[in-house]
């Protein structure tokens, strides 16, 4: 367990619905400062709709989320992105009407100070080099990976504190994942908290410090790799499915 | 002369330009086809005669025909738009249609129905280059109007402002997604389309010098198909469409008349849909990259 006490992310109770299908029951989850934490779980098991109420996308339907010490209003997007909360879509969910270099500075439309926007930018470019390459291009021209790499670095324009991914790795090629999971690994290296929402499960456990088991939008184990893999609890919630990813 | 029809075409065509641009933001950025922007048109201008006539100094008149477009725009976003999103896409737009309906009836009960002539607060002026006479109230709406495009232009390509509305034009929800705050931006997206219908409005009322309730329902349906014409949700394609139509209807009034007018604009309306039913600069590739 890392030495850190302070949450950066708290949610409390968490509910979520739509309609009368409840996706979430009464989820509670912590991200301190700088942790990689992952929520793992089958499909269904109401990993994406945790992450999207605390991103404000759907209200929820109880419970709270607290992020740096306040509590989230329920709606809202732009107030997490000001207060250093992005999210990486599951999808990607690139413009692609709009050229590489557009994406990316659309990511930083809500952060509090834009003074060093274009230092930013460049930092971005020297860590894609790819997408250095294609600044004016149309981001229809990328490639699957160049496409997630775009939407990793569109987040982070933002200047998050907390990075939150939906199913990064999902469509992407083995050696891509890989390279996906380095980088990961790398900005948590540099500060960055992370919170993950993958069912790529062995890969996840790979670079988290503490992870999250759902099941049917329950909270059913939470710890460390190591303590989730003695208790047997990761092939208990995918039994049924493909093994452990 | 046929120099001068094809300047007093231009010149016309510079007020379907500012509706067709009206009518495109709104199609572009939010898939609406606002029908309450001919009365917002016809607002400005019966406001235009209005406030002159009240004895207004000519510039209030103008800023306060403008404002009028404005708030009505901003009416139309509160009542249609945003109160019905959640509805089929078709309720937005009848409700939009029962606010032109609405505007050009208040009208009708204040003012009449008759056609009132618009007095000029300033002396007729014109400027003559050799042969062609070109009357500067029409040489500033034209300039004005493609001056404000290209604004337009710049403002949705080099502002973060502009990326929002072009995100907000792809997908509303990833827009939401990047923290662009789609409640914030869609009633600019109203005020700026009603400021154009506004300016084309007043523009039309100093030019031609008359206003009557039903004056924005001819002019919407050219802008309209100027907008068809260049393409939907292009904004050159509104600036081109919007001339070419104003050119069209001038010199068949000189080469035939007056009633061939309608037979030119919309037979070749449906000829350019026929052979690019795309319009002259509607992309037509997989992506479509709007504005």
């Amino acid at each position: 367990m890392r030495g850190k006490v302070k949450a950066l992310l708290e949610t409390q109770d968490l509910e979520v619905a739509y309609g009368r299908i409840e996706a979430v029951k009464g989820v509670s989850i912590s991200v301190t400062e700088g942790e990689v934490v992952a929520v793992l779980g089958a499909n269904g098991a109401g990993k994406s709709s945790l992450l999207k109420s605390i991103y404000g996308l759907v209200a929820p339907r109880g419970g709270e989320v607290r992020f740096a010490g306040r509590k989230l209003p329920p709606r809202a997007t732009h107030t997490r992105i000001a207060g250093g909360l992005a999210l990486v879509p599951e999808g990607r969910r690139i413009l692609v009407s709009l050229t590489v270099d557009e994406n990316l500075r659309l990511g930083a439309c809500n952060r509090g100070d834009t003074a060093d926007l274009d230092d930013d930018l460049e930092a971005i470019y020297a860590r894609f080099s790819n997408l250095d390459q294609r600044r004016a291009m149309s981001a229809s021209t990328l490639s699957g990976g160049e496409q997630q790499m775009l939407a990793i670095g569109r987040a982070l324009m933002a200047r998050p504190t907390l990075l939150m991914l939906d199913e990064p790795s999902l469509g992407l090629s083995p050696k891509l994942v890989g390279e996906l999971f380095e980088l990961l690994r790398q900005l948590n290296d540099e500060g960055l908290g992370i919170l993950l929402v993958e069912q790529n499960t062995r890969k996840a456990l790979q670079i988290a410090h503490r992870a999250y088991v759902l099941e049917l939008g329950r909270c059913v184990a939470e710890g460390t790799p190591t303590q989730l893999h003695e208790g047997g609890k990761i092939e208990e919630a995918y039994l049924g499915q493909d093994g452990a990813g | 002369m046929l120099e001068q029809q094809l300047v007093n075409g231009l010149m016309l065509g510079g007020i379907y330009v500012l509706v067709a641009v009206a009518f495109t933001l709104t199609i572009g950025i939010l898939n609406f086809l606002n029908f309450s922007i001919p009365g917002v048109f016809m607002l400005s201008g019966v406001f235009t005669w209005a406030l002159l006539k009240m004895g207004l100094p000519w510039p209030l008149a103008i800023l306060g025909a403008l404002a009028v477009g404005a708030v009505a725009s901003l009416v139309v976003e509160r009542c249609t738009y945003s109160w019905m999103r959640s509805s089929d896409h078709y309720v937005p737009l009848v409700s939009s249609m029962g606010f032109l309906i609405l505007f050009e009836n208040l009208v009708l009960v204040q003012w009449g129905s008759d056609l009132q002539r618009v007095v000029l607060p300033f002396a007729d002026l014109n400027i003559r280059f050799a042969s062609l006479v070109v009357s500067i109230p029409q040489l500033v709406s034209l300039v004005l109007a493609i001056g404000l495009v290209f604004c337009l232009r710049m403002l949705l390509q080099k502002t973060q402002m502009g990326r929002g509305l072009r995100a907000i034009a792809e997908s509303p929800s990833t827009a939401e997604i990047l923290g662009v705050v789609v409640a914030r931006l869609v009633p600019m997206v109203f005020v700026i389309g009603g400021l154009f219908a506004a300016l084309g409005g007043m523009l039309f009322a100093l030019n031609y010098q008359q206003v009557h309730p039903f004056m924005g329902e001819e002019v919407a349906l050219k802008g309209i198909s100027a907008m068809v014409i260049g393409g939907m949700g292009n904004v050159w394609g509104s600036v081109l469409g919007g001339l070419l139509i104003g050119v069209v209807e001038v010199l068949s009034i000189h080469f035939f008349n007056a009633d061939f007018v309608d037979f030119s604009v919309y037979g070749l309306l449906l000829v350019i849909l026929f052979f690019k039913p795309t319009g002259l600069l509607g992309a037509s590739g997989i992506v479509r990259e709007k504005f």
